[in-house]
């Protein structure tokens, strides 16, 4: 699969958690990083089922409040949320979307606050082997199509950091294959991948530059 | 009773009325509750009767009502139908033809029990009065009504798996807008929850519409602000449902680089949208009763309530009924209010006091049930 370059601008990013404190109630304390930064790379977040992972995942995407701070390029989340978001995108493990909105009308929404291109948008429909269906409502997908939404809208614009959060579950196995050769590929062009996957993968076909383990709510370099 | 029917009344007719129970007292009161006494209320059930059996527009309100109640039964269904934990009721396609007529119109007589119910007093003074043509008039409306239903429920059940690829086909795109948050609260709004903004719009939009024909000697100008306040609050529905289609179905906009000041002004858009039709209405009060500073005044607060309900949802992550307790305090403080400072200082503070607790509330809004294990 051939792709065209999509720079995103040339300098060095890195995202850095200042005292993040993550907590559900009063004390079930679910994520607790005082102070850790991931450079530029793939990085694989792995960690036992219900160890902290998703939350972890919403945190850095600004979905989720929490105590602490996240930096990226010096962009806080806290204090300048809107240039941090045009930096991190996610793709959830489980997405859900509003049954009656197309997926073109969803592409059409994220590409313009993003800043994605119809030329890049294309290139990740190949990737992805997405054909015709974004054109129907959402509630029509499988959970497959969903998935292949979710992943579609992550790559789509100018990110720095992308966080997936299980990309191959749901996936075809020609899916799974492109998906990891685009994130290889978007990888060299300057983008960053924090992935969380429960699946075993190929060091050939995605290079990580390194892994971390959540445990007990902090995150270990194993 | 056989095991379909059973099956079908607690997936389809006891959720139905379990949901809607609210919106049931509500009706029930209004009809029946504010009467002084029994005659009283037997004489205005009598005239409201009399009026839907001879002229010809409250005969097309009765229509309507019909058609509204229907419509909010038929879209209820249609996204239980769509949920994959319903899939089973497929099966009750195998059963022989004449037993799934008999099965679908027992269902659809027991959603129409409320409408039915009134009905047989109608059929009564119709036959009691002579009134042969209105009796054949709301005869024919009930029919072609429960064949409306039998026809689309029947399809949907027959239409099985396939059921997404009618949703597929109806969809209409109503907004030639290109897509955006706006567009999206739009839809949900026209398309997802359009028997409920109907029914809002129509009451609210009726009654001050009744109280525009009325010469303003009959109330003074606390009554008409009370009426207001509280239609305005009886929005509270829509501000919810609004509320959590945002922050559940549309959650994937929170990573997405917006200032929080835009979201407000979003939010507040749909809002004057929203009650133009009231607008419409007051106007009609100003003309009649030269009240120019009442309805600027009202028209500001309209909005701005409206934002100040959707601010207070982030304060915390609300059951409607917490919600509701929430509303009655706020309410009180703004019948008292409105009763003392001028309207439009009034509208000014509501928009502060929405944008200060969305200022202080949004970043910390958190879903309990997203984050697991609270409720």
């Amino acid at each position: 699969m051939k792709f065209i370059s999509k720079s995103i601008c040339n300098c060095l990013f890195m995202m850095y958690f200042k005292n993040v404190i993550k907590k559900y109630g009063n004390s079930r304390v679910v994520v607790n990083v005082p102070e850790f930064s991931v450079s530029e790379g793939i990085y694989w977040l792995k960690g036992e089922n219900g160890s902290g992972k998703t939350t972890l995942l919403k945190i850095a995407a600004g979905f989720l409040p929490f105590s602490g701070d996240i930096l990226v390029n010096n962009f806080s989340l806290k204090n300048k949320g809107v240039e941090y978001r045009q930096l991190v995108n996610y793709a959830p493990a489980e997405p859900q979307y509003p049954s009656f909105i197309t997926g073109t009308e969803l592409l059409q929404f994220i590409s313009e606050i993003k800043k994605g291109t119809p030329q890049q948008v294309a290139l990740i429909k190949e990737a992805l082997n997405i054909t015709d269906f974004l054109d129907n409502p959402v509630g029509t997908y499988s959970s497959g199509m969903l998935k292949k939404l979710s992943l579609l809208l992550a790559f789509t614009g100018c990110p720095a950091y992308i966080l997936l959060d299980e990309p191959f579950t749901t996936l075809d196995a020609s899916t799974q294959a492109s998906l990891k050769e685009y994130i290889g590929y978007i990888s060299n062009e300057g983008v960053s991948f924090i992935i969380t996957s429960h699946h075993d993968i190929d060091a050939n076909a995605i290079k990580f530059d390194g892994s971390f383990l959540l445990n007990n709510a902090q995150i270990l370099m194993p | 009773m056989t095991a379909a029917y059973q099956i079908l009344y607690k997936s389809l007719i006891a959720p139905f009325y379990r949901q809607n129970a609210l919106l049931f007292i509500a009706i029930v009161f209004l009809m029946f509750g504010i009467q002084r006494s029994v005659a009283e209320l037997l004489l205005f059930h009598r005239s409201i009767i009399l009026s839907v059996l001879t002229r010809p527009v409250f005969f097309g309100i009765f229509a309507l009502v019909w058609l509204v109640y229907v419509f909010k039964v038929m879209n209820w269904l249609r996204i239980q139908l769509k949920k994959t934990t319903f899939s089973f009721l497929f099966h009750i396609t195998a059963l022989p033809l004449n037993v799934q007529y008999r099965l679908l119109l027992q269902l659809i007589i027991l959603w129409l029990i409320p409408l039915l119910l009134y009905l047989v007093p109608v059929i009564f003074i119709a036959i009691n009065d002579g009134l042969w043509v209105g009796l054949l008039s709301v005869i024919i409306i009930a029919v072609v009504m429960i064949l409306i239903m039998h026809f689309f429920f029947r399809k949907w059940i027959h239409a099985a798996a396939g059921m997404q690829t009618i949703a597929a086909r109806n969809y209409r795109n109503l907004l030639i807008v290109k897509p955006s948050l706006l567009k999206f609260s739009g839809m949900y709004l026209l398309q997802q929850q359009l028997p409920a903004l109907l029914m809002v719009k129509i009451v609210s939009f009726l009654l001050l519409y009744v109280l525009s024909r009325v010469d303003g000697v009959v109330f003074e100008g606390r009554m008409l602000w009370l009426i207001f306040v509280v239609l305005i609050l009886g929005h509270y529905l829509i501000v919810y449902r609004l509320f959590y289609f945002v922050e559940k179905e549309m959650f994937f906009y929170r990573n997405l680089p917006l200032r929080n000041f835009k979201l407000l002004l979003i939010f507040l858009f749909i809002y004057i949208l929203m009650l133009l039709p009231e607008a419409w209405a007051l106007l009609g009060v100003a003309i009649r009763q030269q009240q120019w500073g009442t309805y600027w005044g009202m028209l500001c607060c309209g909005p701005a309530i409206l934002l100040l309900l959707h601010s207070l949802l982030y304060s915390d992550d609300m059951q409607l009924n917490e919600f509701l307790n929430l509303i009655a305090g706020v309410g009180v403080v703004l019948l008292f209010c409105g009763m003392g400072v001028p309207l439009w200082l009034l509208a000014l503070f509501t928009v502060i006091f929405a944008v200060a607790v969305f200022a202080v509330s949004y970043k910390s809004f958190e879903m309990k049930e997203q984050v697991g294990g609270l409720k």
